[in-house]
């Protein structure tokens, strides 16, 4: 359990949850409005961070609200969307409290985004290129499937319910290869080989800082 | 983008190194500098959008007074990175190790050996301090200096 901060809840945990709840909305529109477009803020966020942590609920609105402004409102920012695209990633990335199964529906809403763009691309012949935040939802992918790969396989038998114990059966997963990788992930292969070239252009942008730094060679 | 490589590899999700050493895509690059920046081409632009990409909000949590609230809900590189790719937590690595012996993992030492000096700047990075850069000005940390020349020279 994480620690209790020293100010007196009320005794009724209904009443409590409510009022927390409340406070979560809140927190949830200021963060909306003003946190996820400061850039580069370092700490202010892991106050959601931590309030998620306390109730799955808080979690599962803090995601939510994460991945819909970074994939269903098109009206956004493109800087936006694409720093939201990064919440996403770090917060399923590092939340100890995102189980299994929230990493596996992230990472297939993910996947679904990124083929839907790539579908239009190749669709125009390539005339068309999918909006930047393409971009910012593959490297999205590629860190959660850094932090969470052990999680993001199906097994021939449901394992839905073994979120909770994914610590303890990290020896099972590496036994006989009766489990898959999620089909979504199949789409990241596509989107790796596809012309857009993720993997290059995101780490094409490293090298780019090189302008920064005269004679670093 | 490394990091993604050798973990998939390592997993053995797909095989994509040469992807990131891959020729230039033709317009990939350009078409995302146009649609993130107007404007893009000055050196300005390029810096605002190097560091849009390497932006990861929960970064490792530093302030010594609140990270109790944190740390226990927190998971660090250090407890999933697959072995070999940090050089700041060997128990760690050998509890993946154990895990990583047959099923999803294929044996990858000699293919990624290779890597491991390459990598050093992003495994410090992801794990014993942050992704991000941390110390103010973005490319200041040796970590990111480190790896931007290694990039650069791929």
């Amino acid at each position: 359990m994480s620690p209790r901060p020293n100010t007196p809840l009320p005794d009724n945990p209904k009443i409590n949850h409510e009022l927390q709840l409340a406070q979560f909305h809140t927190l949830l529109v200021v963060f909306t409005r003003t946190v996820l477009c400061t850039f580069k803020s370092r700490y202010t966020q892991f106050l959601l961070f931590w309030f998620a942590s306390r109730d799955a609920a808080f979690a599962d609105l803090f995601l939510g609200e994460l991945v819909a402004h970074a994939l269903l409102e098109p009206t956004e920012s493109e800087i936006g969307r694409a720093a939201a695209a990064s919440y996403v990633a770090s917060f399923v990335s590092r939340a100890k409290f995102i189980g299994a199964s929230e990493a596996r529906d992230t990472v297939r809403v993910l996947c679904r985004f990124l083929e839907h763009d790539v579908d239009g691309y190749e669709a125009s012949d390539g005339d068309v290129a999918p909006p930047s935040v393409f971009y910012a939802v593959a490297q999205a992918i590629f860190l959660i499937f850094c932090f969470r790969w052990r999680d993001l396989v199906e097994g021939g038998d449901n394992d839905d319910a073994e979120g909770e114990e994914r610590q303890q059966e990290q020896d099972t997963l590496a036994g006989p290869p009766k489990r898959m990788w999620m089909t979504e992930l199949n789409i990241v292969q596509r989107v790796v080989a596809c012309h857009l070239r993720p993997l290059k252009v995101l780490s094409s942008f490293l090298p780019l800082r090189l302008v920064d730094i005269p004679d670093s060679t | 983008m490394r990091q993604f490589a050798r973990v998939a590899h390592a997993t053995g999700f797909m095989y994509v190194f040469p992807l990131l050493n891959a020729p230039p895509p033709t317009t990939a690059r350009t078409e995302w500098q146009r649609a993130v920046l107007p404007g893009s081409g000055s050196s300005n632009g390029i810096n605002t959008l190097s560091e849009l990409t390497s932006f990861f909000p929960f970064d490792p949590y530093k302030l010594p007074r609140s990270s109790s609230y944190i740390d226990p809900i927190y998971r660090e590189w250090a407890s999933v990175a697959i072995e070999g790719n940090d050089d700041d937590d060997d128990e760690e690595g050998e509890d993946e190790e154990e895990g990583m012996q047959d099923g999803l993992a294929r044996p990858r030492r000699n293919e990624v050996d290779h890597l491991d000096v390459e990598a050093d700047g992003l495994g410090a990075s992801f794990g014993g301090m942050s992704i991000s850069p941390v110390h103010g000005p973005a490319h200041t940390s040796t970590a990111d200096v480190n790896l931007e020349i290694e990039s650069a020279v791929i």
